[in-house]
Order: C-alpha cells, then structure tokens, then sequence
C-alpha cells in the first residue's frame, strides 16, 4: 500500500510510539533493554529522512495536500496540506526531537518506565508535526491535544519528586483552559461560515458574504491570541512556563523551550494570516505590543533567578517576545501600509527574521538545556552559586554551553545575530510610522539587557574557580555529548553561512503570506 | 510474562476486537474475502467522514493510557520510591 | 423573534463562563478540573447550536463534538493521574498547598 508522501512522517511516529512498548517487551526478555532506545531513535530518523523528500518535493512542485476517504472539502471532509512554512517547522521539530531522544539515552536511564516516555516523546513530536501539517482547523486542535497530553506528562514524568506534580497540575490547568478558549473560536468561526478548513473561512471572510460584525470577528481573533498564546507564553499567560520547565527532566525541558513553544507561535500565526487576511483587520499592534511586553516583563524578571533551569526559562519567554514582536510587525506593515508597495517587502522581511528566530532559538535553547542538564546532572544541584565554575571541569558541554549563550544574545559570528538583525532593520524600514520605530528601539534595548545577563551566566559557569564540592566533576558521557556538539556546530554554521537558512525562512514567510 | 486467567482473557478479547475490526473495516478498503449479506453503507460514514480526526483520536487515547501508565508506574517493588540520585535536594535553595 | 439556536448559543456562552469561575476560584483541585469539564462540554453545545441552524442537522457539528468529547475525556484522564500524585505528596487536594513553586 503506497503510503502519500506528505503522511509519511505522521505514519512513521505514530506507529514507532505504538510499537515502542511491544519493544520494550522484548528487551527486556532478551536482557537488552536498549533495543527501544535506538527503536525509537530509528523512528525519529525515518520521519527526519521523510521529512526532507518533502521538503524536496513541495520546492520543486508546490504546496501538497491529502484528503483520507471519499468526503471532499465541501462536505467537510478533514484536508492536510504542507507548504513551505509546514514542512520548515516539521524539520526544526523532528529535528530536535531526534537530538533529545539520542540525549536521553544516557540522560534518562536511572529512571523506570522509560517505554512510555519514549512513547509520549514520539507522540510529542508527532503532534507537532500534525499540526504544522493541519489544514482544518478542527484537525488542528486535534493534534494540538495530543501534543499538549504528551508534554504535561513528560513534564511531570518524575512524579516521586513533589516539584514536577506541583508544576505539572498547573501546565495542564491553564494549558487546557487555553486550548478550550482556541476550541471556542474555532466554533465561533464555524457558527459565522459553516466550515472549518482554513482555506474555505479565509474566501468567505475574505468575500464578505458572511453575517458577522468586524466586532465579533477580532473576538474570534482575540481568542485564538489568547487561546494559543498560553501555550505561547505570552505575558500575562505564561506563569505555567518558569514552574514547568525547570521541573521536566531536561531533555524534556529542551523539548518545551525548543519547539513545544514555537507550536503556539505558528498557529497563532497559521490561523490569524490565512483566516484573515491582513490587510483587513489589524492584529499587528496588539502583537507587537503583546510581544514588546512579553520580552520586557520577563528580562526584568529574568535576573532575579538563582535556579539556572530557571533564568533560561525566563529567557525562552523573551525569545518569544522577539518572535511575537517580529510576526506584528509584519502584520502591522500589511494592515496600515497596504497601499505602499513597499508593504509587502517589508512583511516578508520581518516575518523571515521572526522565522529565522524560531530556528536559532530552537537549536540555543536546546543547546543550553541539554548542557544544564549535563550540568546538573553531575553537581546534584540546579542553584548558580554552587554551580560556578563546573564548565571549567566539564569542557566540551561548558564550551557548548558559552556557544548557545552568545548565540543568544545576539553576538556577530553565531547564528542569533542574524535573527535579531533581520526584526530590527524591518521595525526601522518605516521612517515616517513612529510606532514601529518605538518598538523597534524596545527590541534594541530589550536584546541589549538579555545579552547581560546571558553573559553574567557564561562567566559564573565558566570563568570562576570551581567549589570543592563540584571539584569531583566529570565531562558526560559521549552519547550525551553528540547532541550537543551538534547543536554548537549548527549554531556556528548557521551563523558564518546564513545564506540557506535566510532562503528558507524567506520562503516560508512567504508561504504564509501567499498561502 | 505470566499465564493467569486475565492474561488468556486479555487475549481472547483482543483477537475477538481485531475480527470485529476486520469486518468492518474491510468493506472500506475494497476486500471482502467472505461474502455478508447486504447492509446499508453506514460504516463507511461513520469511518470516512472526518476518518483523519477519527485516527488521530486513537492515538491521543494511546498516548492517554501511556500517561496514566507513567503517572501510576511502581519502581523496583511494591510501593518504592526511586532514589532521588538524579538532581539532589531542592529544599534549601527556595530562596 | 428569537430563534432556537440563538438561546442555545447563549447558554453556551454562559456555560463556559461558569465552568472558567469554576476553574479559577475553587479551592479543591477535583472542582478545578470539573470546571474544565464544564467548558468542554458547553464548546460542544456551542457547536451543535450553530450546526442547527439550517433546516437540517449538520452531520459536521456532530462529528466535531464526538471527537472533542473523547478528547476531554483523555484530558481529564490525565488531570486526574497528576491530582492524585499530587495527593500522595501533599495529603490534602486543597489548591492553596501548591505553593511551593514561587519566584
């Protein structure tokens, strides 16, 4: 039975996390428990592979789609559909996946019940792939709780230990809240049009045949910011996140930080730019101010941690804040600038720099949990005062690790410059609108404080004479050394030859304005 | 893995789940190997309409029990708590 | 002329603003998660007020509101394996305890 391209790597998760505990099985009854480790590693790197024929197959030909049985779009069948954008975020997730799921090989072997965290991590990545792939709104919300399933139990898989419940009650709590206020726009929008596939409710919003007001339309808009910006972590929605990701296990905390996050950010994005189209209603000032706040509260908040899990928990939620800030002001410039021809430059631009960011702040942040991980995992200890200096006695993770951190802080040569740049120039590319030029020189001052306390870290960690109690530190394992001196090489790459990258991430903003 | 009674029942009951399965899902795909008498096409309906969130809920069920599974898992006997030798004490830095 | 759908919507929207009051200000974490249940189910009527609206039932409405009840169903399954692990650590179920987590 021929398999469609496009559900190949849907097909290869999911069945490797059915299969993965009928392995478990067997290893253990053939004394060779590490059959499901690279069973589930094997999974992750078909889907990768699969992946990247896609992504080959939808440049040279164009967008695909995928209809399962008889029932057509306008009966309401479920449609999936991968363009660039789709298939670009596919690969940072299942890209990451496969790197935490080699980590966690030597990372997680202490604990038990390790079939089903393969299991849900394979789950994981498969629901986020589903919905980068999802062309019906329904279906996106669909994958959307599976992944969010997966992620509260990961997070709370250490459940003898009063920190992950604790912290995990309240993910699920104001995590589900969220997805139900998405769910409650979703039916809204089907209540106005009568269907829910994206590419129907953007034509007949577009065309004006519907009986709703533009009142109870930027409702609906509201609700799907709201709704997916807590899994997001926009301000005032992101207190779950400083609790969360310090309690998960930390490949588990690079998975959340990594990708889980940037989920929230491409349906946010997915479902506002093709659902309604930006030169007719205004959502980028509320994202740039959403954004701007996001990355002001949570650098402020940022330099009071004393727990290192933490302060780069606060950090993902200021990356998110460039994010957000850099998808408005691509909105911004399409909604008030739509008669400019210059607009549309100009929105592609900052939504390439927005999409870049997620790339570089994937591979960072994954970079610097890992390398925490490895941190913590050999000083027994997740407190920076009595963690100085251990990158001086584990070398090649203390060097990874000061890579990740002047990636992110936005240093020349490494990959987060780039990014950074891209958002900034494209707030400033509009002398004669005061407000993009007000954001834009928030975003200067916002990355110039990050950049202070990202290297205050590098210099506790890896200038300072080593306690005596981590004095007896050792470099990790090489299993567990291999994602993260990929993740360094990645970002030093990416940062001397951007050139692919920038025409990827253009391509794909430019699938989102097009499609 | 044990021979007990709920063992052989567990399996009675899944290969009972997999023909009832077979039977319906087979008139989908197009093969019938044994001919039934005719009934009106609503399985079709019911496993075609909306089939991709239909599958995908199966494997959010899945994923649902291996959750349950890994919240309510015993570690090395009855009722044994793993050694905290994966990240040490938290108290005393809750400052 | 009110139509019939226009007050199921209506007691829809109203549901779910009880069931958020149930989640935000209840003491006991099992009435938090009944408040989420609340919500679900009340999405759902949401739906099949707005699938009435036609002369004809939309089978699209249905469809959507048996795959979103199995889902709520999955997530309080979950909701409720961590509130009982949350249990064995803290002895009570009372929300206020969990507050161990602050700055």
């Amino acid at each position: 039975m021929e398999i469609p391209l496009l559900v190949q790597p849907l097909v290869i998760l999911f069945s490797t996390a059915a299969l993965t505990p009928l392995i478990d099985i067997v290893g253990k009854q053939a004394k060779a428990e590490k059959i499901r480790d690279i069973f589930a590693i094997a999974g992750f790197g078909a889907a990768f592979y699969s992946l990247m024929s896609l992504h080959w197959a939808i440049s040279s030909t164009g967008p695909q789609t995928y209809i399962l049985g008889t029932f057509g779009v306008p009966a309401g069948g479920v449609q999936l559909t991968a363009d660039l954008l789709s298939v670009y975020m596919a690969l940072i997730f299942c890209g990451i996946g496969l790197l935490v799921a080699i980590y966690s090989v030597r990372y997680m072997e202490v604990d038990s019940g390790l079939d089903k965290y393969y299991a849900l991590l394979l789950t994981l990545v498969a629901g986020m792939i589903g919905v980068a792939f999802a062309g019906d709104f329904f279906n996106l919300y669909v994958f959307w709780e599976i992944m969010c399933i997966s992620s509260y139990t990961l997070v709370s898989f250490r459940k003898y230990r009063w920190e992950p419940v604790e912290a995990g009650f309240k993910y699920l709590v104001m995590s589900t809240v969220g997805s139900l206020l998405a769910l409650y726009a979703i039916s809204l929008l089907y209540g106005f049009t009568g269907t829910v596939n994206l590419k129907q409710l953007s034509t007949m919003i577009s065309s004006g045949q519907i009986s709703a007001s533009p009142l109870s339309l930027y409702f609906t808009i509201g609700m799907i910011i709201t709704g997916f910006g807590v899994t997001a972590s926009m301000v005032p929605l992101h207190t779950w996140l400083p609790d969360a990701h310090p309690a998960a296990p930390s490949s588990i905390s690079a998975m959340l930080s990594g990708v889980v996050i940037k989920t929230g950010v491409y349906a946010i994005c997915r479902s506002l730019f093709t659902i309604f189209s930006p030169a007719s209603f205004d959502y980028g000032t509320v994202l740039m101010i959403f954004g701007i706040l996001t990355m002001t509260v949570a650098n402020l908040m940022a330099l009071m941690q004393r727990d290192i899990k933490r302060l780069l928990a606060y950090s993902s939620i200021v990356n998110i804040g460039y994010i957000l800030t850099g998808v408005g002001i691509g909105a911004y410039a399409l909604s008030h600038y739509s008669s400019l021809k210059l607009a549309t430059p100009i929105a592609i631009f900052a939504l390439m720099g927005a999409m870049f960011h997620i790339l570089n702040h994937a591979v960072g942040k994954g970079l610097l949990f890992l390398c925490s991980g490895c941190f913590v995992h050999e000083a027994k200890t997740r407190d920076i005062p009595e963690l100085e200096g251990i990158g001086r006695k584990m070398t090649w993770t203390g060097t990874s690790f000061s890579i990740g951190l002047l990636a992110l802080a936005g240093v020349p040569p490494l990959s987060g410059f780039w990014s950074k740049l891209f958002i900034i120039l494209a707030g400033f590319s509009l002398p004669e609108d005061s407000f993009m030029k007000f954001i834009s020189i928030l975003v200067v001052l916002n990355s110039i404080f990050a950049a202070s306390y990202y290297l205050w870290l590098m210099q506790r960690i890896m200038l300072k004479e080593p306690k005596p109690k981590i004095a007896s530190a050792v470099e990790a394992p090489a299993s567990m050394l291999l994602p993260i001196v990929v993740l360094a090489a990645v970002t030093v790459v990416i940062g001397i030859w951007p050139g692919a990258i920038i025409s990827l991430a253009e391509s794909a903003g430019r699938a989102l304005l097009g499609g | 893995m044990k021979n007990g009674p709920e063992n052989q029942l567990a399996i009675i009951t899944v290969i009972l789940l997999a023909v009832v399965a077979f039977t319906f899902v087979s008139e989908i795909l197009g093969a019938t190997p044994f001919s039934l008498p005719s009934r009106p096409p609503l399985e079709k309906f019911l496993w075609t309409y909306r089939g991709l969130d239909v599958i995908i809920q199966g494997f959010i069920v899945f994923a649902a029990a291996a959750a349950v599974a890994a919240l309510f898992r015993v570690e090395k006997g009855l009722g044994a708590v793993e050694e905290v030798a994966i990240e040490g004490e938290l108290e005393k830095e809750e400052g | 002329m009110v139509e019939p759908w226009q007050l199921y919507a209506a007691a829809a929207s109203a549901a779910v603003i009880i069931g958020m009051y149930g989640v935000a200000s209840k003491r006991n974490m099992l009435k938090t998660i009944i408040g989420i249940e609340i919500i679900t189910s009340s999405i759902g009527l949401n739906f099949l007020a707005m699938g009435s609206r036609g002369g004809i039932a939309d089978p699209l409405a249905q469809s959507i509101v048996v795959v979103s009840m199995a889902i709520g169903a999955c997530v309080a399954a979950v909701a409720l394996s961590i509130m009982i692990n949350v249990f064995r650590h803290y002895g009570s179920l009372d929300l206020r305890k969990l507050r161990r987590l602050r700055w």
